[in-house]
């Protein structure tokens, strides 16, 4: 296969008609609302960039994921979101997301949005918690059709 | 003005750097003079200016910018002037501001592929009043070192087959030393000596045998003519035994042994070559049979120790399949061996340095997770030894991959790989400096990096081991304990071997970080 084949593949996958979903996208407006999303996540450009940016994640993630997702978000975390808990020589636990990390530093943006840089050295403690994240289960929360409604107003963004 | 008379002064007066001046690199330590500053591969600077004491005032001198990325340039420095390489390039640079005092390039072909690495020259070398340089597309240059002027260039190999060259030369006696790149390409790795004069041949050692020559009943059918074996980093010459020492690299295919049973002398080895024939004085073969791309291309560093209450002429090399060697270098036998990082191939190494498989290590259609990974434990940049502590400083990678095996044909200048690799999560991935009794092998310390690195070491008289990181840190450590004592950040990758010098009496390092070359000093 040559590069012309590879580029008229990934065009062809832009014309995949989308998948058809059960819920309905204007319920899934209203508990996308109610659960609170936006003080997370962006969509569309509204919200705050704490997780992952929802504008167009159907495309990325497909239906199933986000779905599975909702149920447990930590068997999914997104590469580049790895939770950190740091605590600094004054005693202060900060937990955020990884930005970025050397030898030396580590920077990361807490819950709120706030960007702390740290040197390795000011930290009594840097924990990473590979396989936890901020995001509640919504499995106990919605029912079975609003987690249908949720992913149909995603997918439909 | 005082700096541009005394650049022209020493352009006049000092730009000539005959052998004796490097066999005797340490009486001129402010100069680094050949690829490791002293022939024996030590990497160590005897300057002290810069110490434990006052490390934390490094700044940066002044910041000089390639052409081109990933640079794994180890400059030359001869009397306030720095010699140093691209693809393709060479210059000299002002060592007081890193201006450039000329250029020289040479066109790469554009029917020209890498197979296998990327478009890099790790440096060049000097002898009398030439600067020497290997070219990508096969020839070894020599400058004029006032001017930049080509004075000859000879074609070493063709690069249509798959040969290439990145290493820096080597400059012994009256002759400069070569190797060559190509090991992922199923070519028949060489060592050449060319005159330093004239540019003419003076030997070749064929790194696979032929026909008739001892060793080549390790390898089966014609498997030897593209048995790979290739010589891409810049070795170690003993002007007392008259011994030039060189790493060899992997066999071919890298990942398949299916098509070539046997040992593969002399892939993977050490081997001692005579400095005026090239003649083969001993080897030493570190991986027999190797399957995993863990070529033996490292320089070997030379030093003496006691050992068992005698006094030794050794070399060790930390290889990039997990285990550290100390060897005789008079005679190549085995004198002492250890893991020095995860490995999971071997079981041991047995009483003559051969080890012992572990099993089920070779790479499967399906795949087979094993430590190192293909780039190993350490890979082609320099560890570093200091005569203060006894200790040699290793650059380390911890890191595994799954190894798949597959059915490769041969074609001339391209990928002979039979196989490939899956590195494993790169946040299970990470990298350490681990300092060695030079003798022994044993940990002294180990100070541990984010992330395998790709950058070596230099150990200096002020108590100092730099070294680089993959995300750009260039960094000083205690070199007795390991305690980490100043760090900048380059913005760029370090892909290279750090130097030391002076300027107007007075000590710099500098490293090459992505397309920057830095210089620091306390002022």
């Amino acid at each position: 296969m040559n590069l012309t084949d590879v580029a008229a593949f990934v065009r062809s996958l832009s014309s995949i008609p989308p998948e058809k979903l059960a819920g309905d996208p204007e319920r899934g407006r209203l508990i996308y609302a109610l659960s609170a999303c936006a003080h997370c996540h962006i969509l569309d450009g509204e919200g705050v960039g704490i997780g992952p940016d929802l504008t167009g994640i159907e495309a990325r993630r497909g239906a199933a994921q986000i779905r599975a997702t909702f149920i447990d978000p930590s068997k999914t975390i997104p590469h580049g979101f790895l939770l950190i808990e740091t605590v600094t020589s004054a005693g202060k636990t900060i937990r955020g997301i990884r930005l970025n990390e050397d030898t030396f530093t580590i920077q990361i943006k807490d819950l709120r949005g706030s960007i702390h840089s740290f040197r390795k050295t000011e930290l009594t403690q840097l924990k990473k918690l590979r396989n936890e994240t901020t995001m509640p289960s919504f499995g106990a929360t919605l029912s079975a059709s609003e987690l249908d409604d949720l992913v149909a107003y995603l997918a439909s963004r | 003005m005082r700096w541009l008379i005394c650049i022209a002064l020493c352009s006049c007066l000092e730009a000539q750097v005959p052998f004796d001046r490097i066999l005797h690199a340490d009486t001129e330590p402010g100069n680094w003079l050949t690829y490791s500053r002293d022939l024996g591969g030590k990497r160590y600077s005897p300057l002290s200016e810069i110490n434990r004491q006052n490390v934390r005032h490094l700044k940066v001198k002044w910041a000089h910018q390639f052409s081109n990325g990933n640079n794994e340039v180890s400059p030359i420095v001869i009397d306030g002037i720095i010699y140093i390489t691209g693809p393709n390039t060479a210059a000299a640079l002002d060592a007081h501001t890193g201006r450039d005092l000329w250029h020289w390039s040479r066109s790469i072909p554009t029917d020209y592929r890498s197979v296998g690495f990327g478009l890099t020259s790790r440096g060049p070398a000097v002898l009398d009043d030439k600067l020497f340089i290997a070219t990508l597309d096969g020839f070894l240059v020599a400058l004029d070192l006032k001017s930049g002027a080509q004075r000859w260039l000879t074609q070493v190999l063709d690069y249509k087959l798959g040969y290439s060259m990145t290493m820096a030369p080597l400059a012994i006696e009256d002759k400069v030393v070569v190797g060559i790149s190509g090991g992922e390409a199923g070519i028949r790795g060489f060592i050449d000596a060319y005159d330093a004069k004239t540019g003419k041949r003076a030997w070749r050692f064929w790194t696979i045998p032929a026909p008739g020559e001892p060793g080549h009943e390790t390898w089966t059918g014609d498997s030897w003519k593209t048995g790979g074996g290739p010589t891409w980093v810049t070795g170690a010459y003993d002007p007392e035994l008259k011994l030039v020492y060189w790493g060899v690299g992997n066999p071919g295919p890298d990942w398949n042994g299916d098509l070539r049973h046997g040992d593969n002398l002399y892939t993977c080895s050490l081997v001692a070559l005579d400095a005026g024939t090239g003649k083969l004085r001993w080897y030493f073969q570190f991986t027999p049979h190797e399957t995993h791309d863990w070529d033996s291309a490292h320089v070997p560093v030379l030093f003496d120790a006691e050992v068992n209450g005698a006094k030794r002429k050794l070399v060790a090399v930390a290889n990039r399949n997990a285990f550290y060697y100390v060897l005789d270098r008079v005679s190549g036998k085995f004198v002492v061996g250890r893991a020095y990082a995860k490995q999971t191939w071997a079981k041991r190494l047995d009483a003559a340095g051969k080890p012992i498989p572990a099993g089920n290590a070779d790479p499967s259609p399906e795949g087979r997770v094993v430590w190192p990974n293909a780039n190993g434990a350490t890979v082609w940049y320099s560890t570093s030894f200091s005569p203060e502590t006894g200790y040699i400083y290793v650059s380390v990678r911890e890191i595994a991959s799954r190894y798949f095996k597959r059915e490769t044909p041969y074609k001339p200048g391209t990928e002979f790989l039979g196989g490939g690799e899956d590195e494993l999560s790169a946040d299970d991935a990470w990298g350490a400096i681990r300092a060695l009794q030079a003798a022994t092998g044993e940990q002294r310390w180990e100070f541990k990096l984010h992330s395998p690195p790709w950058a070596g070491v230099m150990a200096t008289a002020g108590g100092l081991v730099f070294s680089g990181s993959d995300e750009g840190n260039f960094y000083a450590l205690d070199a007795g304990t390991g305690k980490p004592l100043w760090d900048f950040q380059t913005g760029g990758s370090i892909d290279a071997n750090p130097i030391a010098f002076n300027v107007e009496g007075h000590e710099c390092v500098a490293i090459a970080a992505d397309r920057v070359l830095f210089a620091f000093s306390l002022e």
